[in-house]
């Protein structure tokens, strides 16, 4: 698209973001307003009530806002006040309704989710957001102890947010170091075989390759780069010693502060080779190992690539993929500028992205103004009379639930993937669920003028005898699920 | 505890497929062939540990159960597995041990993909083995999961079923969903017509989504004569770095779910037990040493099981490679001595009636697969 060229219609603020709110005006300059979205701070808001009919927006809470040092006093917390139940003679019944009640105190992934779920829905910034939510995926970190669970949140906000106009390198060593991807990766397990910790403990230690594997398997140059069983254990020796288990409050001696947490003693000694180069002994070494994968032409290939699925289509070009790759490669990385990149090749594209299910109900609550979700006033409610407004089930039905227990490799990006009779029935459902239940402020046939649907959207959903099916028939369209 | 127990909270999964039969309901093959995917790369050294092999106490004496159920001289099952030790002493299951797909990367994701496409190179086909088959014996596929496996999409249809549990919603209405569908193309289209499809049937299913009871359902399914004959069932978590456990915890706890599952889906199946085989696969197995953290990391050979009234004699089958140092794959897994392809090749012809030629050539693409029906099945 040129400079100074003016959106017409949604379609291509639904291809780079998560699609425009009832306020917002369609006439802009679409570099220019990609510009301000990528250099746009961080809009955490929320709904504050699902109740409260004038449905006024609020910034996501401070005191429902956790910091790295809040969540492993909270997780210390459960920890404490589960070993203190576990002590204590309780019939079944009390004891497991008290577990339920500390979980509630001490465990905040309900709450998060809930945030994240607001803050795609109201946030300003939606082109960061969806940027965040590819990067989140692409980092995958999910349920598989508590120390990750508590801390998937904090990943999302620092290691991922925190870094998006950051260079890709900056990304991976801070999604690398930081514990909800050390603990999802069994790296809070690994301990060199010959490290200090090993000799003097008189106990069982030794490399764990989990991350190390996925690392360069997953999260840089991918299998294509042809790398051997041997590079995977390099990496996992290079970081052995990074992470460990925070919930009895006991730091080990000389570990880092919990944003670099490297203990020494639990290191492997020597040198270590990766992909042909040799790193020093020492912490320094895992961020010498993340600018080299970083910055290895397979990483830039295999991203740009990956990139260009998510924001383009399948069906995207190798000229796209190609500019992308350029753009990567003479920005040394910088995010920014691939990101500009590869959304600007998305909007210039007519290629159709099929979109997954938690992008379509982000655009499909957000275009509508329906409010889907718990407000920020009441996380409880998710446990109580709006369970199903709640974050975690409602994606968790729509089988896209990044706090769920999932692999490393994250949600396909495929469409083949997401197509079934059963995503499809939980489209519809839910698009009923929306128009009956979530007060939309936008129903099907203002959603067509305002945003510039199709004649042939127009005329399917003209066959719905009633409001909700119009609603259903529009959001259920190949031009809304597909974009 | 740190890691957590997922089976215990409820929060496992299970994808299930099977098949509904629309227009040629005679002639059909009268077998049923349920495919168990343990996702994660399942310790088959745990599960049937080589008790036998003087080499296994030295290398990984941490990692066998304190009481294996004995099945010979060499071989011995997980205390976990139980039932399915019941199905072995009836001659209703069997055991092929030192086994893989020809893959040897150590990829999740990578073996996955092979484990369901039956083929050797990662990510070249939209189309899984038992979809093929199910093409070659011309019958149609259907999961019951909200995704649809690679493993069962071929050229014909399918559907898929998973009850979705969303507040006050009523079941799509069939008017609308002809609409979507002629507005769609492709398989998003099948997908509305079949919802489309059920929502004349006033046929509801099951409401239950735990994996055990998704297998009795679907073992219910499957005995009806015009009945699905292909399920896929699905269970994760078996990627155990850390913590594995040996007599208790996470791979001992998946083994008494794969346990469990066998006999949910042999008490649905009822009758049609008989005609059924069900057969475990896994990307690749786990390494023969115990990794720093009591677990294990990505390996090479494991093992299948077996189970379901086509089988014949309870034996465990295997080449057996040796665990001594230099017997192991790389120096630290145990070796592969048989191509698992051709285990879903037998059961294939077991089931479905195909001739292997036919099999190795159109569903695996390998038209050298030894042919191993009569060991399994004989």
């Amino acid at each position: 698209m040129a400079t100074g060229q003016r959106v017409a219609d949604a379609r291509v603020l639904r291809k780079i973001g998560l699609g425009p709110r009832p306020e917002d005006s369609l006439e802009l300059d679409l570099e220019a307003w990609l510009d301000e979205q990528l250099d746009a701070e961080p809009d955490w808001r929320a709904l504050n009530s699902l109740t409260d009919m004038s449905a006024q927006i609020v910034p996501w809470p401070d005191e429902l806002s956790y910091s790295r040092e809040e969540r492993i006093t909270r997780l210390q917390g459960l920890r404490r006040n589960w070993d203190e139940l576990n002590e204590m003679k309780l019939p079944d019944h009390e004891r497991s309704s008290r577990m339920h009640e500390v979980n509630m105190t001490y465990q905040n992934h309900d709450q998060d989710a809930l945030k994240f779920a607001n803050c795609n829905v109201y946030g300003r910034d939606h082109v960061n957001r969806r940027l965040a939510n590819f990067w989140f995926n692409h980092f995958t970190v999910a349920d598989n102890m508590h120390l990750t669970l508590n801390m998937m949140m904090n990943h999302y906000e620092e290691a991922i947010f925190g870094t998006l106009t950051d260079s890709f390198g900056d990304m991976l060593y801070a999604s690398t170091t930081h514990l909800a991807m050390l603990s999802y990766l069994d790296n809070i397990d690994n301990r060199g075989e010959s490290s200090k910790f090993a000799r003097q403990c008189d106990c069982f230690a030794g490399i764990n390759d989990n991350l190390g594997r996925e690392l360069l398997e997953l999260h840089s140059v991918s299998p294509a780069r042809g790398y051997a069983e041997d590079d995977v254990r390099g990496a996992a020796k290079i970081l052995a010693g990074w992470g460990w288990i925070y919930d009895d409050g006991e730091f080990p001696r000389g570990a880092g502060s919990i944003y670099e947490p490297y203990v020494p003693d639990y290191a492997e000694p020597g040198q270590k080779t990766v992909l042909g180069k040799t790193y020093r002994h020492g912490k320094a070494a895992l961020h010498q190992l993340t600018d080299d994968l970083a910055a290895d032409p397979s990483t830039v290939d295999f991203l740009s690539d990956k990139l260009a699925v998510h924001f383009v289509g399948e069906g995207r070009s190798r000229a796209n993929v190609m500019r992308i790759k350029k753009t990567w490669t003479e920005s040394k990385g910088d995010l920014r500028q691939i990101h500009r990149s590869a959304l600007l090749e998305a909007a210039g594209s007519n290629q159709r992205k099929f979109l997954p299910p938690i992008l379509w109900i982000f655009q499909l609550t957000r275009m509508s103004g329906a409010k889907l979700f718990v407000g920020a006033s009441e996380p409880e409610e998710q446990h109580g009379n709006f369970y199903f407004h709640g974050a975690r089930k409602i994606f968790s039905e729509l089988a896209n639930d990044y706090w769920a227990p999932r692999q490393p490799n994250g949600f396909s990006d495929l469409k083949a993937d997401w197509i079934s009779n059963e995503h499809f029935d939980r489209r519809v459902r839910y698009a009923e669920f929306i128009a009956e239940r979530c007060r939309p402020e936008l129903h099907a046939n203002e959603m067509i003028k305002k945003y510039g649907f199709s004649d042939s959207t127009a005329s399917l959903v003209s066959q719905g005898k009633s409001r909700v099916e119009r609603f259903i028939l529009l959001a259920c369209s190949p031009e809304f699920m597909e974009v | 505890m740190q890691r957590r127990q997922f089976l215990g909270l409820g929060a496992a999964t299970a994808v299930l497929a099977g098949i509904p039969i629309h227009g040629y309901t005679s002639d059909l093959p009268s077998g049923k062939i349920v495919l168990i995917i343990l996702e994660g790369g399942m310790d088959g050294l745990t599960a049937v540990p080589p008790v036998g092999d003087p080499s296994l106490m030295q290398q990984r004496r941490e990692l066998v159960a304190s009481n294996p159920l004995k099945l010979n001289p060499f071989f011995s099952l997980h205390p976990k597995l139980t039932n399915y030790a019941s199905m072995l002493a009836h001659g209703e299951a069997a055991i092929v041990h030192a086994t893989s797909i020809p893959y040897v990367r150590r990829s999740h994701f990578e073996g996955q993909n092979l484990v369901e496409s039956g083929i050797r190179q990662p990510f070249a086909s939209k189309t899984g083995w038992l979809g093929r088959a199910l093409d070659e014996a011309r019958l149609a596929g259907r999961a019951l999961a909200v995704n649809t496996p690679l493993v069962i999409r071929g050229a014909t249809a399918y559907d898929n079923f998973y009850p979705s549990s969303i507040g006050h919603s009523s079941d799509p209405d069939a008017r609308l969903m002809r609409l979507l569908s002629a507005s769609h193309e492709g398989i998003a289209t099948e997908a509305f017509h079949k919802l489309r499809e059920i929502a004349n049937s006033n046929n509801t299913g099951p409401r239950v989504r735990d994996p055990e009871g998704l297998a009795f359902a679907t073992g219910r399914a499957m005995r009806l004569p015009e009945g699905p004959s292909v399920a896929v069932i699905r269970i994760p978590q078996f990627d155990t770095h850390a913590n594995q456990g040996v007599d208790d915890g996470l791979h001992p706890e998946l083994l008494a779910l794969v346990d469990r599952v066998l006999m949910s889906l042999k008490t649905g199946l009822g009758p049609e037990w008989k005609n059924a085989v069900a057969i475990t696969a896994t990307e690749f197995g786990r390494t023969i040493q115990e990794n720093g953290s009591r677990g294990t990391e990505h390996g090479y050979g494991s093992v299948g099981l077996l189970a379901g009234g086509l089988l014949g004699s309870g034996k465990v089958l295997a080449n057996w490679p040796g665990l001594r140092k230099q017997d192991l794959y790389d120096g630290r897994d145990l070796q592969s001595t048989l191509d698992y392809r051709s285990v879903f090749a037998a059961c294939i012809e077991a089931a479905f009636g195909l001739d292997h030629d036919l099999i190795a050539e159109k569903v695996f693409m390998e038209p050298n697969l030894a042919r191993t029906h009569d060991r399994v099945f004989g």
